[in-house]
């Protein structure tokens, strides 16, 4: 059984489609990443697929149509992570992370999953950007829903953050949990999902393994650059060299 | 590190001490066991008159109108994630003091004195209809672009009114009113804004858990199952019925709503749903000591109740601006 299953899905804004006729799946032990440039309908696409914003086809959650499904029975099967790390109010990180928490004990398995069980009494204002982002993610860990779908979970964060936050994504996914990230750095989302979607345009142009869809002919196509695909033992790399001659 | 039961408690007991001494409060001269004797119908009839009609309306209305001030200002600052969003924010205490404001010119309240209420009432109903067509189901941006243009309608319109008053004794009238009392308010005016005040505390008390999520904005409160559209709504209306009928039976009274609740944040921490009662019980404590105030710093003057809220209240926000101001250097 699929946790996330979109099939001709189409987002439309001010009349124009800003996604268009979209299928993707996540699976319980997988980690998806969705990839693509700027403004290409990524965060558009993830919104959708949690229901935040209307949409045109199929979107299913586990085995309900999302349209079914309250506010609160898609919070019990999806998690989300957005983009902004807004918080508010200078309330504590336990409290933050107990928002959509079961009880206490899901925030200490959430709180001790991150690194930040440390922090547990801290304002969450207070806190470094990496510290937020792995809070952040407590928090959507904490609501123990089988899918997390997290937007740009890495933008901004430091190696050992990026990687602290990676490993807490596979940790789920080998706990026969879903993953759905949109990523930019090419390379990480080669190295560390199971699978990647690019999409351009608000169309998704490919979807498989990481090597069947990043490719150098694609990136081309899609961001305009000419990269190098290295292959390494431990994953492709992906180094772009320079914007493609027009 | 906040206590908040403790906090609680001692707000409740202050809350319940400032009403008792609004009631034991006032140029009649009646001790204490004089005053509950009477409060309970016994004495002489002047002592009973002055008790039931006079001194309990107005210990009431302090306590109702000053929890709704501050119950209101927490739920907005909550909704709009804006530490300046307070209860005049959505043009609704405008609209109540624009009706009040008609019946005071029109002369209607002279003549049937439950007109001016009435009509403040009518200005608040007209101001959430039209802030509900006017920010339709979208954002809170339109929301508060809405009530503000609403609010700045109503305070023109109030203008025009005090400008074509037809002589100075009707705009000295209009004025006082504006500035919002609590004197010579009878039971009746406890009728009938009671109703709508509690039909607002019911919308607006149960909002705190999705506020709290809002503190994460909205993708990220929607996707924890908040229904966003539904806890809008309720946040508007509540604070629409609360503060209309505040604003009806008392006129507009500033700087409660904004205020208390960062008085009550260091008390009870930042989390809407503590901040809430919290807010509530604070908002009732200033509005009772401020009519104290009111009442025994200047007894012979009658100094207008918004005037001394926004004189306390004034110099507290500038406290907190340093305090604030302290913690981030």
């Amino acid at each position: 059984m699929t946790l996330l299953a979109l099939s001709g899905v189409t987002v439309r804004r001010a009349g124009r489609a800003v996604v268009q006729d979209a299928a993707l799946t996540v699976a319980p032990g997988e980690v998806v990443g969705l990839i693509g440039p700027n403004a290409a309908g990524k965060s558009t696409l993830l919104r959708a697929a949690l229901g935040l914003i209307a949409a045109e086809g199929s979107i299913r959650l586990g085995r309900e149509e999302i349209a079914r499904l309250s506010p609160p029975a898609r919070a019990r099967r999806a998690a989300f992570l957005p983009q902004g790390r807004e918080i508010a109010w200078p309330v504590s990180v336990r409290a933050l992370v107990g928002l959509a928490a079961r009880d206490g004990a899901a925030v200490d398995r959430a709180l001790a999953a991150t690194g930040t069980s440390a922090l547990a009494d801290r304002p969450a204002t207070s806190l470094s950007g990496g510290e937020q982002a792995l809070v952040l993610l407590a928090r959507a860990l904490a609501q123990e829903a089988p899918l997390l779908v997290a937007d740009e979970p890495l933008a901004g964060l430091d190696p050992a953050h990026q990687l602290a936050a990676l490993g807490i994504f596979r940790a789920r996914a080998a706990a026969g949990q879903g993953v759905l990230l949109a990523l930019h750095e090419l390379g990480l989302a080669a190295r560390h999902c199971d699978r990647v979607a690019l999409i351009h345009r608000g169309r998704i142009l490919a979807a498989g393994a990481p090597a069947e869809v990043i490719t150098a002919a694609r990136l081309a196509e899609v961001y305009g650059i000419e990269a190098e695909i290295i292959p390494h033992p431990a994953g492709m790399i992906v180094l772009p060299r320079r914007r493609a001659r027009p | 590190m906040p206590r908040p039961g403790l906090a609680m408690a001692l707000l409740g007991l202050l809350v319940a001490g400032l009403f008792a001494a609004a009631l034991l409060t006032g140029p009649a001269g009646l001790g204490p066991a004089e005053a509950i004797r009477a409060l309970l119908g016994e004495g002489g009839a002047g002592a009973v008159l002055v008790m039931r009609e006079i001194r309990l309306p107005r210990a009431l209305l302090g306590l109702m109108i000053g929890a709704s001030l501050g119950l209101s200002g927490a739920v907005l600052q909550g909704l709009l994630r804006n530490p300046l969003a307070e209860p005049g924010l959505i043009g609704v205490s405008g609209a109540a003091a624009l009706g009040a404001v008609l019946a005071l010119y029109t002369g209607l309240s002279a003549a049937f004195p439950l007109a001016l209420p009435l009509m403040g009432l009518a200005g608040a109903f007209a101001a959430v209809a039209a802030l509900l067509a006017l920010a339709g189901p979208g954002s809170m941006l339109t929301l508060i672009l809405a009530g503000v243009a609403i609010g700045a309608v109503a305070s023109a319109l109030s203008a025009l009114v005090l400008n074509l008053a037809p002589n100075p004794f009707a705009a000295l009238e209009i004025v006082f009113w504006m500035l919002g009392s609590l004197s010579d308010r009878s039971m009746t005016h406890v009728a009938l804004a009671g109703p709508f005040i509690l039909a607002g505390w019911a919308m607006l008390g149960g909002l705190g858990r999705g506020l709290d999520a809002l503190t994460l904005g909205e993708d990220a409160a929607a996707s924890m199952g908040v229904r966003l559209g539904r806890l809008r709504l309720l946040a508007i209306c509540g604070t629409a019925a609360a503060i209309g009928a505040a604003t009806a039976v008392a006129g507009v009274i500033g700087f409660v709503g904004l205020v208390v609740p960062h008085l009550m944040r260091p008390l009870v921490g930042a989390m809407p749903s503590r901040l809430l009662p919290a807010s509530a019980l604070g908002g009732a404590a200033m509005l009772l000591a401020a009519d104290l105030a009111v009442r025994l710093i200047a007894p012979g003057r009658d100094i207008k109740l918004g005037v001394v809220t926004a004189l306390v209240g004034a110099p507290f926000f500038l406290w907190l601006v340093l305090a604030t101001r302290r913690r981030l250097a």
